[in-house]
């Protein structure tokens, strides 16, 4: 993997060695999703899974959007 | 007695306002308050209806995040999700121009150079503005679109790759190294009017960084050296953007 950024690599990698995010794979709006869970039956959208590329331009499936469990 | 129970529903603490947020429910689907109905009722305003735009916005930041997922603390861009949303903007005959802001500290070539090969392949017309930085492989990015502004204080540093991980001492490497540099100098010359050797002048230059090699380009320079066309902020792309859009709607020569 090649990284080209002015930022040092120590900065870039710090945490590597932390415990990983959970992620789970959810259904959402009939969509395939990966969500980590943040409690309260709530979760953070990590990753949007579809073969339609519309299904991108929707704000409400961005990384990083809070979501409910289901 | 009555008087009393009069006193204590008198004493009932008002109802709590409901939450701000709109409410999610099962199923992925938010209920929204009647928004417009709170804001007559509250402040005495009606809520302008918001026509939909057809520029879509395309917003480049943090770090560009390729192979590895990166540690949580780090602000990223995922190309996965950058990478379909170009493909349904050239689809989509309701977006007619796409306007990428940039304050990117780089990243991933790989991911980088796959987002600026995207964008520099759209039909449709793209303006780019950077904003804050738009460093390393952000360069790429930013001069990929058809038309690109920097902000006066936006600056962009061009230094030499780096290799992570193994790194074995021979002498391929360095070649490998080499070809790895060609690909972004060839594409950034290819789409800027920043030559070849400009370009690896620039990259290898001494004495600019405190701890690296290459330089820093603030606003100006970066037109001055043709990375950049023009200076200015959202008001210029966003008119650039429609004077395109214009010309791509009529048919016109767009390039």
């Amino acid at each position: 993997m090649i990284y080209w950024t002015p930022l040092d690599l120590d900065q870039v990698f710090k945490g590597w060695d932390q415990p990983i995010e959970q992620i789970v794979d959810m259904e959402y709006d009939g969509l395939l999703v990966q969500v980590n869970p943040i409690g309260n039956g709530k979760a953070r959208l990590v990753r949007l899974i579809s073969g339609n590329p519309m299904d991108y331009l929707r704000p409400e499936l961005t990384p990083g959007t809070i979501v409910a469990m289901n | 007695m009555d008087n009393i129970f009069q006193q204590i529903s008198n004493q009932e603490p008002s109802p709590a306002k409901p939450p701000e947020v709109p409410e999610i429910i099962p199923g992925g689907k938010t209920r929204k308050r009647g928004k417009a109905l709170e804001n007559i009722q509250e402040l005495g305003q009606i809520e302008i209806p918001t026509p939909p735009s057809n520029i879509y916005c395309l917003s480049v930041v943090g770090q560009i995040e390729g192979h590895m997922v990166l540690p949580q603390q780090n602000k990223t861009t995922k190309y996965e999700h950058i990478i379909p949303q170009l493909v349904a903007v050239e689809q989509n005959p309701q977006i007619e121009g796409v306007l990428i802001i940039l304050n990117t500290v780089g990243g991933d070539v790989e991911a980088g150079l796959a987002i600026a090969e995207m964008i520099a392949t759209l039909t449709k017309p793209t303006v780019s503005l950077v904003l804050g930085g738009g460093h390393s492989i952000g360069v790429t990015v930013a001069c990929s679109s058809r038309y690109s502004f920097i902000a006066p204080s936006a600056t962009m540093t061009i230094h030499p790759i780096r290799l992570t991980g193994l790194v074995i001492g021979v002498p391929q490497t360095l070649d490998y190294l080499d070809k790895m540099q060609d690909r972004v100098v060839n594409f950034v010359t290819e789409h800027s009017k920043c030559t070849d050797i400009r370009f690896r002048e620039l990259m290898f230059r001494t004495g600019n960084l405190a701890r690296d090699i290459g330089t820093v380009v603030i606003g100006e320079d970066a037109v001055k050296e043709g990375l950049i066309d023009e200076m200015g902020g959202v008001g210029q792309a966003v008119k650039k953007l429609e004077e395109l859009m214009q010309e791509y709607r009529g048919g016109g020569k767009v390039n």
